[in-house]
């Protein structure tokens, strides 16, 4: 109770309170805008955050997340385009309900479903913080190096496997970025690897950099070379509260989806796109009239947003539990632990309790202060979605800058970053996904900085799996690919039969 | 309210709905097709692989292939220890990690080229359009648009954050077809913001050793050289 407390005096801070307000904000205003996303605006704004507290560089960039999608569904719901990746499933049902004349209801509905998706697993995390506490104070001490290198083992398969139709490409991609977070001079041993005696690939390329590349400058290239759309222009008028309601007809449907978004968010790896997946299709197998999902049901609406904006508080468990994220966005996340005092891992129960406090009930305020700025201000953040994608391109360029320079003040990171642009540009234009080589990055380099630090007490192969916590992630791992394997042989059967 | 969607959309939902109806010509025998299934939730997982997806997985062989023939030099394999007495001395040298990389790395880029080699036989089966060249010649054209930003990163140490943003941000929107007073306007007021919000306010660091500063007075120039 100290520390629940404590966070949320944590909070009072001006600072805090003004990058909630941006965060939430800004978030939505982002998630609004088609092309840009909260991956692009929290890679931009990783640099600035480092002259910032933790704290208020964290809720700034949770807020930004957690927003994010609440305003990509405006678009998604008034033009067919969804604002961010996470909502091309809302287009189906939101869409249709436009089409129907019923864009107010759709987008209420949208903005309670998110709510009750965010506040769901927010409360979660909330109330295992207050009731488990106490005991998550030794949980630190059930964690050692090899239990911390099988969980990012175990994140790094999960990653890999839940891109199921192209596996190979994300193994690949993983990989590579893996081998980039390799690239440099060891500082303990001053051993080489891959500079090929190339002075500026000494010091290695810095995840900030990569990061830009991958995820702004290869999407201000996308945008730039595309083409401008000319969505038709959809009026708001009235109504924006009568959805709001609406949710109560389909707890079982929310609860749900919310559940689905928690679990899925917690696991490494799977992220918005399964939860949605599992969400859409139980709310249609529940539902009296599934043939009207893709049709404007509201059932579909509230699968879809509920279990997206179920995500991002969940996702932030195995990242401040174990200091392995899920995902790149809180990969991006984690740059910012690297400066801060507070490590994410088992540790943070003990040392900073009152931290994880503040995280989760600032990203509650977020919620509460989107859908207020949303169901007065939505008829202007509309406006937004109609800037030319050119343009925009342009602008993200122009910020790519800011971000890559600022770090090392180096101009070689503005070559590096403008290379993986043009890597991640390929990569884009021929559906490849980006996230593995991010993922591969961070995880992989935990993966050898736990396993080299714990190698003094491994006298054996099998000692790396014979601790408790590590076995059982040994065994996880080794179920999951038999499933999968299965999964798959039983599917190349079929094909051939 | 008021509602105003393209005619376009309202021609695409028009077809997508429409129920045909196949009749014999003795109407004895009637069927009708079902309306089309407008999508399937599994689509949003659905990965195609695309003209360029061959081509993009032999350049990454090819990559691997010059990563595996250096594995030895520059992984620090050549100077290994093997073998030794407890498996953790064998885990600290520093040519495990980029091991574990290459363990996944070559087989998954094998596993891709043969799906990638796969997926254009058949379709070049089904007789689908797949030349490479428009593929390659986008990839090249954004090139274009990386030399300016790289023009841009190097001009900033001469002519200073400001103007350099507000120079590029013109350049490229009309570039980019907005040759409009209005959007050649906004563009301005863009960039200005960009600069006052991440430098004057956030102090984000850019160059100081700016050679167009050097000739203005001393007092413009501090000023300059500390919000600018």
């Amino acid at each position: 109770m100290e520390a629940l407390l404590l966070g949320l005096s944590n909070l009072l801070d001006t600072h805090v309170i003004i990058a909630i307000l941006i965060g939430a904000i800004g978030g939505v205003v982002i998630g609004a805008i088609p092309g840009i996303g909260p991956a692009i605006a929290i890679a931009i704004l990783l640099p600035a955050t480092i002259f910032l507290e933790d704290l208020v560089s964290l809720v700034l960039l949770l807020g930004i997340y957690g927003s994010a999608m609440y305003g990509g569904a405006i678009p998604a719901i008034l033009i067919n385009t969804p604002g961010t990746p996470v909502n091309a499933l809302t287009t189906y049902d939101g869409y249709s309900m436009t089409k129907n004349g019923d864009a107010p209801r759709a987008l209420s509905l949208a903005y309670s479903s998110s709510f009750f998706g965010g506040c769901f697993s927010i409360s979660i995390a909330l109330i295992c913080l207050i009731v488990f506490g106490p005991y998550l104070r030794d949980f630190g001490a059930l964690f050692g190096q090899r239990d911390i290198f099988m969980a990012a083992a175990l994140g790094s398969v999960l990653l890999i496997l839940a891109h199921r139709q192209n596996m190979a490409i994300a193994a690949m991609l993983f990989a590579l970025g893996f081998l980039i977070s390799m690239v440099g001079r060891q500082t303990s041993r001053g051993v080489a690897r891959y500079t090929f005696e190339i002075e500026y690939l000494a010091s290695g390329f810095n995840l900030i950099v990569v990061i830009v590349g991958i995820f702004a400058l290869s999407q201000a290239l996308n945008l730039m070379n595309g083409k401008d759309t000319d969505p038709p222009e959809t009026k708001i008028t009235k109504g924006l509260f009568k959805g709001l309601a609406e949710l109560k007809k389909y707890p079982a449907v929310a609860f749900i989806s919310a559940s689905f978004g928690t679990v899925m968010g917690i696991i490494p790896g799977v992220g918005e796109f399964v939860a949605q997946f599992f969400s859409y299709s139980t709310a249609r197998s529940l539902s009296k009239n599934p043939s009207k999902f893709g049709y404007g049901a509201p059932e579909g609406l509230i699968a879809c947003e509920t279990s997206n904006n179920a995500v991002p508080a969940a996702a932030m468990i195995p990242l401040l539990a174990l200091g392995v994220p899920g995902e790149a966005l809180t990969a991006m996340m984690m740059v910012v632990f690297f400066d801060a005092g507070i490590k994410p891992g088992p540790d943070i129960f003990e040392k900073a309790p009152d931290f994880l406090f503040s995280l989760f009930i600032a990203l509650l305020f977020i919620n509460i202060l989107v859908v207020i700025t949303l169901l007065f201000t939505s008829r202007f953040i509309a406006k937004i979605i109609y800037i030319p994608n050119k343009f925009l391109g342009a602008f993200i360029m122009i910020l790519a800058f800011v971000g890559v320079f600022s770090i090392r003040n180096n101009f070689v990171d503005c070559a590096f970053a403008a290379g993986f642009g043009l890597l991640g540009y390929i990569l884009r234009r021929l559906n490849w996904p980006l996230v593995p080589i991010v993922l591969g990055m961070v995880l992989g380099s935990i993966m050898i900085e736990k396993l080299t630090a714990g190698a003094s007490k491994i006298k054996f192969w099998s000692d790396i799996i014979n601790r408790p916590v590590s076995g059982t992630l040994a065994f996880i791992i080794f179920l999951v690919i038999i499933v999968t394997l299965i999964s798959y042989i039983r599917n190349y059967n079929k094909k051939i039969i | 309210m008021k509602l105003n969607l393209s005619s376009d959309n309202d021609f695409k939902s028009s077809v997508l709905e429409k129920k045909f109806s196949v009749k014999t010509s003795s109407n004895q025998i009637s069927c009708i097709i079902p309306k089309e299934k407008k999508f399937k939730v599994e689509n949003l997982f659905e990965f195609r692989r695309i003209t360029g997806d061959l081509t993009l997985s032999l350049v990454f062989l090819l990559f691997v292939i010059f990563l595996f023939l250096n594995f030895n030099t520059e992984s620090g394999w050549d100077t290994r220890n093997l073998p030794q007495k407890r498996v953790g001395k064998i885990l600290k040298q520093q040519w495990v990690g980029p091991l574990l990389c290459m363990v996944i790395l070559i087989p998954a880029t094998f596993i891709n080229l043969y799906e990638s080699f796969k997926a254009l036989k058949k379709s070049q089966r089904l007789k689908i359009p797949n030349k490479i060249q428009y593929e390659i010649s986008q990839w090249i054209r954004s090139i274009e648009f990386i030399v300016y930003f790289l023009i841009y990163t190097f001009a900033i140490e001469i002519f200073g954050y400001l103007i350099s943003t507000m120079i590029f941000a013109n350049f490229l929107t009309f570039r980019l077809g907005y040759r409009t007073k209005k959007w050649i306007l906004t563009s301005t007021i863009c960039s200005f913001v960009v600069v006052i919000i991440f430098r004057s306010i956030l102090q984000i660091k850019t160059p100081v050793n700016i050679w167009l500063y050097k000739y203005f007075p001393e007092n413009i120039e501090v000023f300059m050289k500390i919000y600018f």
